[in-house]
């Protein structure tokens, strides 16, 4: 395995080592939270989009038995997962183009996946595409409370789901466009506060933790774009029209 | 909680984002403010570019306006008004912006105007910008109106044409050489969708309903003649005398916005306030600012040189208020004003699940109170933080750190450690009772003894109350916290039937003054006022200062009679006072109010050092915080008590502020001493822990006052570890480490015996928990 | 999870009550109801932690703030 030469977060060792492999605040947490709102079948074809190691998909087949199965554009982490896992069902795609035929799945989880996404209405146009009418899509993720902090962190160094973040309104518009009524929005920022505090119990405060994640000499820039924009996090489930 | 319609309430009376005057003044709103920073900077084509989005015409504007804004204009009061008309002028000159303006797609109506001159031209070119068809119907071969009358050296026809192609640009359609009389009118009616009038002062009236003055009638709020779709406006309304070019382009402009209203079928009269010229809330204070005259034009008739215009532009004041931020540290620190502050406050409260930003902000507030006496609509900050504070509490989202040490010191002082309530030795009854407060006892206990001592012979009756008002719990937001305070001091002063309260600290005074009405209150300041007292009492020998300066504590903002009072102590000892320029209703706060010096402790520091650099004379003040504050900074101060009580006031001036630890056991001692001394009785029995007796270097009792330790709590923290024998050894250095939580924070402590006592080497805290710790 | 700097070696410190040397155990410090695993000194038997000082000030004192948005 490589080490953390990429300045991709999510794949760093300072991250991981905290979240283990649900590389996202709330963790399976919120994932069973949203089949609280929203159950779903046995059996059903369910997509996890940004599986990483794939312990969500894990959890769907084996805690939901669900028919569960997950794609990630990160050989690394996938990699690390079928090291624990060899016949873990995940494969290595880009949310932009989904392979898989249209209105087939039950049900989508894109957990702290979208904003590191790059062309986030691409993607949201391959989930309408996918899911079957009916069919919910379940988004966790980091927000901008701050609407007006959002342009600042579009130009943050990182590879970090804080820098495609976008605002309530934002992820609102887009789903209505793509065609997503929205059935569940909730703020779960305490996650995040949560994540914060083990990240500083790890790395020895939130400075140095972004010292060893961006690029030398940008830690403090980063640090103020981050805080301008008032983070939180919101889970949010969506049903295909 | 503040509603949403209270949040708006509060908002609109901070003014700082009304017009400035002259903006306000002036018929169409120019941006002066914005455009007067561009030329000043040299930067014509911005400046150009912003009057434009006021001015279709600034070469002619600039050339003939009568000015009002020149009225208003705030300059006025301190040298000449600003000549905007000449920098119009010379935006026109010296600038360069020829984009056209943006004109949104066809609607499909069509307006007809009659009439070329600045009103029918304005009303054109908003409407044909708007997306209408216009059409100027002018009776001679050319455009302009009365601009023909202006004499050529003020208004070259070259300018005349040049500004007014404009109109065309945006697509007016116009045709020259066609009158239009009261015949036409019905026709012209018909063929579009609306009509202006703007005919000028020819006098036809076109069979329309009239005014008392013979003039076609409108109404004057939207335009509207008496016939449906047919406005007027610009000169035709006014005498000659009154004409104003200005006004007759506003007359368009909002002409304009009728018809537009009107064409959508829309409300003609929703939401037009000052749309015309109007006078301003905006105050901007002009004392201090030193007097400029005009900047005179080297050539008059060419108009202001690129430098000259720049010169008379950074005349301008820049209007705006910030009245209450330049007198506030903690206002300026966070870069807006008390109306996005309010808005602040209020989001950050709304914010039901996760983080919090503002809450830092509404606990750095001192509560002072100066803003709403420097605000011209009077509003007070202090009055809304302290508001959402509670809200915070009651929602409990309040941050456990932010007061929690100022109100476990309350508690101590509430504590049979400290209260006492006595009628004076022998006496059923107290004609006065001398309430000092918590602070004064921690910090000059023998100034409460001789001043107890001295009421009780001067007045006779007097009783002693030992404990805290409350403030802290009030300033907290904690508000069953302060209920039971004033409920507990309340059922104590009922024991003493009733006496005047006779209080030392301005603080126990404003809270007592307006939570308990009914107890008669007076300050100690007034009667030591009363004629004769002062003769009796001995005043300090040893290094008096020739001139102070007075220092009001921030609660007695309200009560110019103990300022009055303290000023003639002051005088009748022979003082001289040279008054700060932020002083009685003005004064500020030391930072011990509203705990800002807790929650927020740098920009408490800031606070101070602000507040000791305003004079180099030694600072007099009656609050023993306000005084230790500023000594701690370096300042000289001396507290009232020590000109009349102290001996070596150059010694007092300079005395350090005792540490935490050092105002507990003042209080303590205090009552123990007065207990013994004046009625004979010995208080109870210690604790064991305060048996504990410690030995702490200079650096290390320096290093606990920083960490907010007392010395009773390494007092429990030893006791236990000694008691239960739970503690760590460290090999290498031989010394003890132990800890205790006897609350909501875990004290470690590194000790050795010595002797009968403990060295303390060092000491450090924290909050959080350890699951799973020790079974004992 | 990590080592805390500054204490050289375990057997430096010991619980002087039930006269044994502190060893390296995992445990979980908590505040405001989350908890964060942490590997520190601990008696074997009694089981009294230490704490250290630049634990205390430095993480501690961060993640306090930050769990009550100061």
């Amino acid at each position: 395995m490589i080490a953390g030469a990429s300045h991709c977060v999510y794949e760093q060792p300072a991250v991981r080592d905290v979240t283990g492999d649900t590389i996202r605040p709330g963790g399976l947490t919120l994932t069973d939270r949203a089949l609280a709102l929203c159950p779903l079948p046995t059996g059903a074809r369910v997509l996890d989009v940004g599986c990483g190691p794939g312990a969500t998909v894990e959890h769907l087949r084996a805690a939901h038995h669900f028919d569960a199965f997950g794609l990630d554009a990160s050989a690394l982490l996938l990699q690390s997962g079928r090291c624990r896992n060899a016949a873990l069902s995940v494969i290595q795609a880009a949310g932009e183009r989904l392979p898989i035929a249209d209105k087939r799945l039950d049900a989508i989880f894109a957990e702290c996946s979208l904003s590191v996404m790059a062309d986030a209405d691409r993607v949201l146009e391959e989930f309408g595409r996918t899911l079957k009418g009916d069919g919910i899509l379940v988004l966790s993720d980091v927000y901008a409370r701050n609407p007006n902090g959002v342009s600042a962190l579009r130009h943050l160094p990182l590879d970090a789901c804080l820098r495609g973040a976008m605002s309530r309104q934002q992820v609102a518009d887009k789903l209505h466009a793509h065609g997503f009524h929205v059935v569940v929005w909730e703020d779960h920022s305490e996650a995040l506060k949560h994540l914060a505090a083990q990240l500083i119990m790890a790395c020895g405060s939130m400075q140095q933790f972004w010292q060893r994640v961006t690029p030398a000499g940008e830690a403090v820039d980063t640090r103020q774009a981050i805080r301008q924009a008032k983070p939180g996090y919101y889970l949010s489930i969506a049903r295909k029209i | 909680m503040l509603t949403q319609s209270e949040l708006h309430q509060l908002e609109d009376k901070c003014i700082q984002e009304c017009a400035p005057a002259c903006a306000a003044a002036c018929p169409i709103h120019v941006d002066v403010r914005t455009v007067m920073a561009e030329i000043s900077r040299g930067d014509f084509c911005a400046a150009l570019k912003g009057l434009k989005k006021a001015l279709p015409y600034p070469g002619i504007i600039g050339r003939i306006c009568p000015q009002p804004c020149g009225a208003v204009c705030k300059r006025g009061e301190v040298g000449d008004a600003i000549s905007l008309a000449a920098l119009e002028r010379a935006c026109a000159d010296w600038g360069d912006f020829t984009e056209t303006p943006r004109v949104l797609p066809k609607r499909g109506k069509r307006v007809a105007i009659v009439g070329g001159g600045l009103s029918g031209l304005t009303a054109a070119f908003d409407l044909a910008r708007k997306g209408y068809g216009a059409v100027i119907y002018e009776a001679v071969d050319c455009l302009g109106g009365s601009l023909w009358s202006f004499p050529e050296q003020v208004l070259p026809p070259h300018i005349i044409h040049g500004e007014l192609a404009i109109v065309a640009q945006v697509g007016v359609q116009v045709r020259l050489n066609v009158p239009v009389h009261h015949d036409g009118l019905a026709g012209l009616r018909s063929e579009f969708d609306a009509v202006y009038l703007a005919i000028g002062a020819s006098g036809e009236t076109f069979d329309l309903a009239l005014n008392e003055q013979g003039r076609i009638y409108i109404d004057p709020a939207t335009f509207a003649t008496s016939q449906d779709g047919i406005f007027a406006g610009g000169s035709l309304l006014r005498s000659v005398a009154e004409w104003s070019p200005i006004q007759s382009v506003s007359d368009g402009r909002r002409a304009a916005i009728s018809i537009d209203r009107y064409l959508q079928k829309a409300s003609l009269t929703a939401s037009r306030i000052n749309e015309g010229a109007y006078l301003t809330r905006l105050y901007t204070n002009t004392q201090g600012v030193a007097p400029l005259p005009r900047v005179q034009m080297a050539s008059p008739a060419g108009g202001y040189s690129r430098e000259e215009a720049s010169q008379e532009a950074k005349r301008c004041l820049l209007c705006e208020c910030m009245e209450c931020v330049k007198v506030c540290e903690y206002l300026a620190h966070y870069g807006s004003y008390p109306k996005k502050y309010a808005r602040e406050i209020f989001n950050n409260l709304s914010i039901v699940m996760g983080a919090r930003p503002g809450n830092l902000f509404t606990n750095s507030c001192s509560l002072c109170g100066l803003c709403g006496a420097v605000c011209p609509t009077g509003l007070d900050m202090g009055a809304v933080v302290k508001d959402a504070r509670r809200t915070m509490v009651k929602q409990k989202r309040m941050p456990p750190s932010a007061h929690e040490f100022a109100l476990r010191d309350m508690q101590f002082s509430n504590s049979d450690k400290f209260t006492l309530t006595r009628n004076p030795p022998g006496a059923a009854r107290s004609e006065y009772v001398f309430f000092p407060g918590c602070q004064l006892a921690g910090s000059s206990p023998s100034y409460v003894e001789r001043v107890y001592g001295d009421l009780r012979e001067k007045l006779g009756d007097v009783g002693l109350m030992l404990g805290c008002c409350g403030a802290p719990a009030d300033w907290a937001g904690r508000v069953d916290l302060f209920q039971s305070a004033l409920a507990s001091w309340q059922s104590q002063y009922g024991q003493l039937g009733t006496p005047r309260v006779i209080v030392a600290c301005s603080s126990c005074y404003q809270v007592f003054k307006a939570n308990l009405p009914g107890v008669d209150l007076i300050s100690l300041w007034e009667l030591y006022d009363t004629p004769g007292w002062l003769d009796t009492l001995p005043a300090a020998v040893g290094g008096r200062p020739s001139a102070v300066s007075v220092h009001d504590p921030c609660t007695t903002r309200h009560e110019s009679g103990i300022q009055d009072s303290v000023r003639k102590i002051l005088r009748r000892m022979g003082y001289q006072i040279e008054e700060l320029p932020l002083s009685r209703e003005k004064t500020e706060c030391c930072s011990y109010g509203g705990l800002m010096w807790l929650a927020n402790r740098d920009l408490a520091q800031a606070a101070v050092r602000r507040r000791i650099a305003e004079s180099q004379a030694d600072y007099v003040t009656y609050c023993a915080v306000c005084r230790d504050f500023f000594a701690a900074h370096g300042k000289r101060a001396l507290h009232l008590l020590d000109l009349i009580y102290g001996r070596d006031l150059n010694e007092l001036a300079e005395r350090r502020s005792p540490g935490y630890s050092s105002r507990h056991e003042n209080r303590v001692r205090l009552k123990r001493k007065l207990l013994k001394d004046v009625w004979g009785e010995d208080m109870d029995g210690q604790s064991s822990y305060e048996d504990i007796r410690l030995i702490i270097a200079a650096d290390v009792q320096e290093r606990l006052e920083q960490r907010l330790i007392l010395v009773e709590d390494i007092q429990k923290v030893i006791e236990f570890a000694e008691r239960t024998g739970s503690k760590l050894l460290n090999r290498a250095t031989g010394r003890w480490l132990a800890r205790h939580r006897p609350d909501n924070v875990t004290y470690w402590v590194e000790y050795t015996p010595q002797g009968d006592a403990f060295v303390v080497h060092n000491a450090y805290s924290h909050r959080m928990e350890i699951v799973e710790d020790a079974k004992i | 999870m990590n080592e805390p700097t500054g204490q050289a070696q375990q057997t430096e410190w010991m619980c002087v009550k039930c006269g044994l040397p502190l060893e390296s155990a995992q445990v979980k410090v908590a505040y405001l109801g989350n908890a964060y695993p942490v590997k520190l000194l601990k008696c074997p038997k009694c089981g009294l932690v230490l704490v250290p000082e630049e634990l205390a000030l430095g993480k501690m004192v961060e993640v306090e703030k930050t769990l009550e948005d100061k």
